[in-house]
């Protein structure tokens, strides 16, 4: 019964047409990235190619360009907010398809993408951020899609995350090992010597392997309770920043960047935020940045301090405290807020 | 000077669209006062706070954002349906991925350090013998049926890194095992497209492995011409 309540949920869904703008543009850039290399390459049937689908599903090259016009144009629409689902649908669908047709182009980000793209597109993601009615505000819709979008982002964790805990060679540090060496070089150029030899250490490529594993069990687990999904969310953004900088893994980073939108409470400006009478630029463009619609926004003229937040039980932050709930909702801030909760930390007495 | 916003009606809210969900769902004694609730709730809440929305479109939101009539069970089921149908396929995907040497839809990020050299060979008969001449450069000649000199090319059909890349060092995307796996793919795949070949038996490489840092075996891979 439990579960047929979870399935029948209903909360805010405006979030959601964040997500959708997400999927949409990186669905985008991934067909993009097909179509050139249509380009540059030819096409991947009339060489060695891998179909995982038996080879008669194998489109011919006119048909191939066509999947990618439709999958291009769905796109589009998507983003724009105009038959947002179907076309979200076809597009992740589409590419699902072609995506089977050769696993010499398999890439896990890849696959990822077309995925949560899929699942997307079955959330109510099409009632806000749309081209033809602007402020539409989402309202209460169907909640179990959005979970099955968090389940597949946690899934993606999970299967990495054990994969790589059950091989020596990973969990002993052999691996990134290898990898730290090939990007010693690299660092030397900027760093001291000595402090680049570190990546050749066999405890640190031991140490960073452990805490990659960490990281991602965490991750996939830590994102679904209350009290640890920030941690888990900042820790996300480190861990895809660190990726990003120091590997090509494609759209990976930013696929699960996005893919956290799901994981942000639903309901929308619950938390509030006083600029004083000198907070009048902040508090125009903290508006502009308060994408997610996190806080009801203020500007009192009798308030002597520039800032004060007001939380969800309705705590009120002053000082650094309140830069620190700020960073907290506000995703350009957001890699902030671990450094000023430490910065601000009290202990309980 | 202050923004025209609402209280914060979400605590009041949220329970209230909660109890009539739960009740809703499953027909309870005060559901359809308790979805009012919420409807009205929700309606305060966009119409005090919202996202700075015009009143045209608070309007046509409200229009279309107030929770719909509640889900049948068999909505319920079919969602659950779904739901069990698309991550049991992903997890068959998943166990099926780990144990395919090229891990494909196993979620497999960064599995190996691994490193491949590989050098290509024609199996060509002399003198009674079968031997192995060197491919240079990926490319070679041979005659036809007809005798005349046809060429080939390695590369021609072989797009794939790291394929293409013959007598070189070379990074193995995804491990060692899935290189090899995808090499003798591509050498079946050359040897079925070269029929004009009259002279090659057999394409042969000869890999050198580096397996996580550690120094492997040479692996040689063959595949006849059909």
């Amino acid at each position: 019964m439990k579960l047929l309540g979870w399935l029948g949920e209903e909360r805010e869904a405006y979030v959601l047409g964040l997500l959708r703008i997400a999927f949409s543009l990186l669905l985008l850039r991934q067909t993009y990235k097909r179509a050139r290399e249509l380009w540059t390459w030819g096409y991947f049937g009339h060489v060695f190619h891998l179909p995982l689908l038996p080879e008669a599903f194998v489109p011919s090259e006119a048909t191939y360009r066509a999947l990618l016009v439709v999958q291009a144009l769905g796109c589009v629409l998507a983003f724009l907010g105009i038959f947002a689902r179907p076309a979200l649908f076809t597009a992740a669908f589409t590419g699902l398809f072609v995506f089977l047709c050769d696993r010499l182009q398999y890439h896990n980000n890849r696959y990822e993408l077309l995925l949560l793209s899929l699942l997307v597109s079955l959330t109510p993601c099409d009632r806000s951020f749309l081209a033809l009615r602007r402020g539409a505000t989402g309202g209460l819709a169907p909640r179990w899609a959005a979970r099955a979008v968090g389940a597949q982002v946690s899934i993606a964790y999970l299967a990495s995350s054990l994969g790589k805990l059950f091989d020596d060679d990973w969990r002993g540090g052999v691996v990134m090992a290898r990898r730290f060496a090939m990007g010693q070089a690299r660092l030397s150029r900027i760093v001291p010597e000595e402090w680049a030899s570190i990546l050749t250490r066999p405890w640190f490529a031991h140490a960073a392997s452990l805490s990659a594993i960490i990281s991602e069990l965490f991750l996939a687990l830590g994102l679904w309770h209350r009290r640890t999904r920030p941690v888990a969310l900042w820790l996300g953004v480190m861990f895809h920043g660190g990726i990003e900088i120091s590997a090509n893994v494609e759209l990976f980073s930013y696929t699960m960047l996005c893919g956290y939108l799901v994981f942000v409470t639903p309901e929308l400006r619950e938390r509030r935020l006083s600029w004083g009478a000198s907070g009048r630029r902040p508090f125009a463009l903290f508006r502009r940045l308060d994408v997610l619609a996190r806080f009801r926004h203020e500007q009192q003229a009798a308030q002597s301090e520039l800032l004060v937040t007001t939380d969800r039980e309705g705590r009120a932050h002053h000082g650094l405290a309140a830069w620190r709930e700020l960073s907290r909702a506000m995703p350009p801030l957001f890699p902030l807020w671990i450094p000023l909760w430490i910065a601000t930390f009290r202990p309980r007495r | 000077v202050h923004e025209r916003h609402g209280p914060n009606p979400v605590a009041k809210r949220r329970a209230s669209a909660a109890t009539a969900r739960l009740n809703g769902s499953f027909g309870g004694k005060n559901g359809a006062r308790r979805r009012s609730e919420g409807r009205r709730a929700d309606q305060k809440h966009d119409e005090g706070s919202g996202t700075d929305a015009t009143p045209s479109a608070a309007k046509k939101c409200q229009s279309s954002g107030l929770p719909g009539p509640d889900p049948s069970k068999l909505t319920l089921l079919a969602r659950a349906g779904f739901l069990a149908a698309f991550f049991g396929l992903e997890l068959y995907g998943i166990s099926w991925g780990v144990r395919a040497p090229d891990r494909v839809l196993g979620f497999q990020m960064f599995n190996e350090s691994s490193r491949v050299t590989i050098r290509l060979y024609r199996e060509v008969k002399k003198k009674r013998h079968r031997v192995l001449v060197p491919i240079e450069n990926g490319r070679w000649s041979a005659p036809d049926a007809n005798g005349k000199l046809r060429h080939h090319d390695w590369f021609s059909r072989i797009q794939a890194e790291p394929l293409y890349v013959l007598n070189q060092d070379m990074h193995a995307p995804y491990g060692l095992k899935a290189q090899l796996f995808r090499l003798q793919a591509a050498l079946d795949d050359m040897a079925a497209h070269i029929p004009d070949d009259t002279v090659t038996l057999a394409l042969v490489a000869k890999v050198d492995t580096i397996h996580n840092g550690r120094p492997g075996p040479t692996v040689r891979l063959r595949a006849d011409k059909p």
